[in-house]
This record gives C-alpha cells, sequence and structure tokens, in this order.
C-alpha cells in the first residue's frame, strides 16, 4: 500500500502540473500580432461574452464628466463584426449616458404607464423637464435606465416622443451598423450642456494589446462626438482611458477550477502520507 | 498623519461625542453628511451602532439606496444596513473613494494597507474629483466590510461611491 502510494503520486502530481500549466498558458496566451504589450486584467468586469464594458466614472464639482475606462476584449478591431457601433456606444456611456453621474441620473424618471398597457414595469425615460411631455427617449429598465429601449416605436403604447429607438445607437442589442445620431446628442446636450462648451476628449490607451487600428477605431468614435460638439479652446477635458482585457473563454475556467480542485486533492493526499509512514 | 492634526481629530470626537446616544436620527445623518470629519465619523458610528431598525427613521430624514458616483455617506450608511449595497450594475472588488482635499496618493496607499485594498493600475487620485480615485479591494477582502470600516475609523474619507459598469 505504502510503495503504491509512494509511485502513484507523483504520476497524478505530473499530470496535474499539466494540466495547470496548459489552463495557465491557454488564460495568457495573447494572438502572435499583439505581443507588444503583457495582457491586463479587467477592471470594469468584463466578461460573459459582452462586447466592451465601461467603469470608473469621475465627474468634477460641477457634476460635468471628467474621465472614465473602457474594458474590451481581444481582439477588438478584428473579433468584433462592428467595432465603431460598440465604441460609440461605450464612448457615449463614458461621457454622461450612465446613472452614475447625478446630472443625467437626475432626469431618467418612470415612464408613465409602466407596468400596464404594454409598457414594461420598470421602464423609465429621460426626460428634460421631468415630466411625461418631457420626454425625449424611452430607457430600459436594466442597470437603472442606463440604455434606449429597443421596442420604444414612438408609436402607441409608448410616450409620443416620435422616435423610433430599434436602431438607436444607445439600445443595448444590435452591435451592426447603427451610429450616433441627434437623438442621442439631445440626451446629453440637455443634461451636461455639452452644446455650449463642446467637449475635448484625450484617449488614453492604459494597457493591454491594443494597437493602431484599434486606436484609430477609438479615434473616430470621438470625432463622432466633436462632429455634435466640437472641441473648443476652452472646453471641459474628458479623459477616456481604453484597454484590451484579457478575458479567459469558459472552457479554459472550467479548466483552471478542475485543476486547481485536482491540486487540493493532491495536496491533501499528500498531507496523509507521513501519518500511514 | 502628523500628531498635531491627529490630535485635532481625536478632539473634535471627544467634543462631539457625549451628544450622539441622544441625538435624533436626522440630526446624525446631517452630521454624517457634513463637512466635520469628526462628527460625520462619529455619528457614522451611532447610526451603525443603532442598527437597521432605524432605517425607516433615515428615509424620512431623506437618506436612500446609495447611487451614482456621489453619493451623501448617509446613502452609503443607509445601503450598510440594508445588508447591501446592492451592487448589480456595479464591480464587487473596487470601489471610489472621497477623500478631503489635503490627502495625498501616499495617504491613501497607506490606508489602503490598514483597511484591504490598493489602487488600480494606471490610475491616479485626485482629490478634487468624485470620487479623487478608484481602489480594488485586496484578495479575501468583502465589499461591504471594508466601505463599513472605512467609513466609521477614517476621517479623511468623505464619502465611498460603488464602481458602476456600463456595457
Amino acid at each position: 500500500m505504502q510503495r503504491r502510494g509512494t509511485v502513484a503520486q507523483p504520476r497524478l502530481g505530473l499530470a496535474l502540473g499539466i494540466a495547470c500549466a496548459s489552463a495557465t498558458l491557454a488564460l495568457f496566451a495573447t494572438p502572435a500580432h499583439a505581443q507588444e504589450n503583457p495582457p491586463v486584467a479587467s477592471v470594469c468586469g468584463l466578461g460573459g461574452g459582452a462586447t466592451a464594458s465601461t467603469c470608473m466614472f469621475t465627474a468634477n464639482a460641477q457634476g460635468l464628466p471628467v474621465s472614465a475606462r473602457t474594458d474590451w476584449p481581444e481582439d477588438f478591431d478584428t473579433a468584433n463584426p462592428d467595432p465603431l457601433n460598440t465604441a460609440e456606444h461605450e464612448l457615449f456611456h463614458a461621457i454622461g449616458f450612465t446613472v452614475g453621474y447625478a446630472l443625467f441620473a437626475a432626469h431618467v424618471i418612470a415612464t408613465p404607464g409602466a407596468g400596464a398597457n404594454g409598457i414594461p414595469a420598470g421602464s423609465r425615460s429621460y426626460s428634460t423637464n421631468g415630466a411625461a411631455n418631457g420626454i425625449i427617449m424611452v430607457l430600459g429598465a436594466a442597470a437603472g435606465g442606463t440604455h434606449a429601449d429597443p421596442a420604444a416605436t414612438g408609436a402607441a403604447p409608448w410616450p409620443a416622443t416620435g422616435y423610433n429607438q430599434n436602431n438607436d445607437i444607445m439600445q443595448p442589442n444590435q452591435v451592426v451598423g447603427n451610429r450616433l445620431n441627434a437623438n442621442d446628442a439631445a440626451v446629453l446636450n440637455n443634461a451636461f450642456g455639452w452644446g455650449r462648451t463642446g467637449i475635448r476628449i484625450n484617449v488614453v490607451n492604459v494597457g493591454g494589446t491594443l494597437d493602431a487600428a484599434d486606436m484609430r477605431i477609438m479615434n473616430n468614435a470621438v470625432a463622432a462626438v466633436n462632429g455634435f460638439w466640437p472641441a473648443q479652446q476652452n472646453s471641459p477635458v474628458f479623459t477616456w482611458s481604453v484597454a484590451e482585457v484579457s478575458v479567459p473563454e469558459p472552457g479554459t475556467w472550467i479548466m483552471m477550477l478542475v485543476g486547481t480542485g485536482l491540486t487540493g486533492v493532491m495536496l491533501r493526499r499528500r498531507a496523509r502520507v507521513p501519518a500511514m509512514v | 498623519m502628523p500628531l498635531a492634526a491627529l490630535a485635532v481629530v481625536v478632539g473634535a470626537m471627544s467634543t462631539h461625542a457625549a451628544d450622539w446616544p441622544r441625538a435624533s436620527v436626522a440630526t446624525l445623518l446631517q452630521a454624517a453628511n457634513g463637512g466635520d470629519p469628526g462628527a460625520r465619523l462619529a455619528a457614522t458610528r451611532e447610526l451603525f451602532r443603532r442598527g437597521p431598525t432605524i432605517l425607516p427613521q433615515l428615509a424620512r430624514a431623506g437618506a436612500k439606496p446609495m447611487t451614482t458616483v456621489s453619493p451623501p455617506r448617509g446613502d452609503v450608511v443607509y445601503s450598510l444596513l440594508q445588508g447591501g449595497p446592492d451592487a448589480a450594475g456595479a464591480t464587487q472588488v473596487s470601489f471610489g473613494l472621497h477623500v478631503d482635499a489635503q490627502v495625498t496618493a501616499a495617504d491613501i496607499a497607506s490606508m489602503g494597507s490598514a483597511y484591504g485594498f490598493r489602487a488600480i493600475q494606471g490610475s491616479a487620485c485626485r482629490p478634487e474629483l468624485a470620487p479623487a480615485c478608484y481602489v480594488q479591494l485586496l484578495p479575501g477582502k468583502r465589499l461591504p466590510d471594508v466601505l463599513r470600516a472605512l467609513l466609521t475609523h477614517e476621517p479623511r474619507v468623505a464619502t465611498v461611491n460603488l464602481n458602476i459598469v456600463e456595457r
């Protein structure tokens, strides 16, 4: 028994070592074209198949957005079916389309009739004056109302915004073909007065494997925003930090968990051996 | 922190401490949301000491679940007493730190060692912003525990906020 045990454990250890090593390699492996910078971990909790996530929102004393960070999975420009769509969507979150900013959140109201008449419970809307007649965009219920509701067609039973939101850049589902438009701009113009001040956006690559092609897309998204609100000499400065992060596939996570579990079993077995001797 | 500054803080706390057990919830909430570091610390401790039974009184006094990047300290207390914060739509492993104007990056690093967090790589701290910076919990730390410890022991922290995530 003792002899068989001492022979079997090194074999088990070797197998577990190979499993853990391969899982680790899979986790940190990067495409050959993207070896210039080491991969970075997601700060914004990117995962679950999301195409991007934005977090770390900050504001100044006047409540104007000052900075935010967006994490993209590898490889942003080639794996994404429409990277400019995603970049414009996330940049718009970054510069204001979030309950994180009080000046935006103060305009989010319960959609009149929510929970009845075909309007989902929890539906919210963006209103310029806090009342039904000031609604300029219908928002979804998720996450406190930070996306345009694609079901709001401008027709009854929705509030009469007169705007079909199915193809809006800020709706959460369709990630191909949509671009920023005047309706999107109207929301943030009302909340922050970007039309009066303009906005100067600095894009900062904070790490990971974003390359020149990726950064061109980010800058095109900035150009789309500045198309509505050109940067002026004294415009407020907004810093958009971007990073391409390593997001393990589900299979990799499973392999890592199995490897970790097996390592634990091995350590328990090893701990028992001296007692048997 | 220089000894003189520490003495001022402790002195301020002791001046007010005797009054807090008799203060109304509305008075405590006002002090917690105020700019006096000693008073907001002592008032916060007293709110936590009274426990979740005061939630209705807190709500009547204007407290609500914490939201946005600038939640009043009383809203954070309200969320923690509710058993939260409800971090749906926010990460559980990082949060925003609002500090007094004179606090430096070194001060924040030393707070991190004491309470269980560290700065996020590539993120600078600017006390004039809301929040000054975002920090990441150290392994094994729970968000509610760290937030409560900061609000009841660290006079230089004005309030905290969740790291809200948009996708």
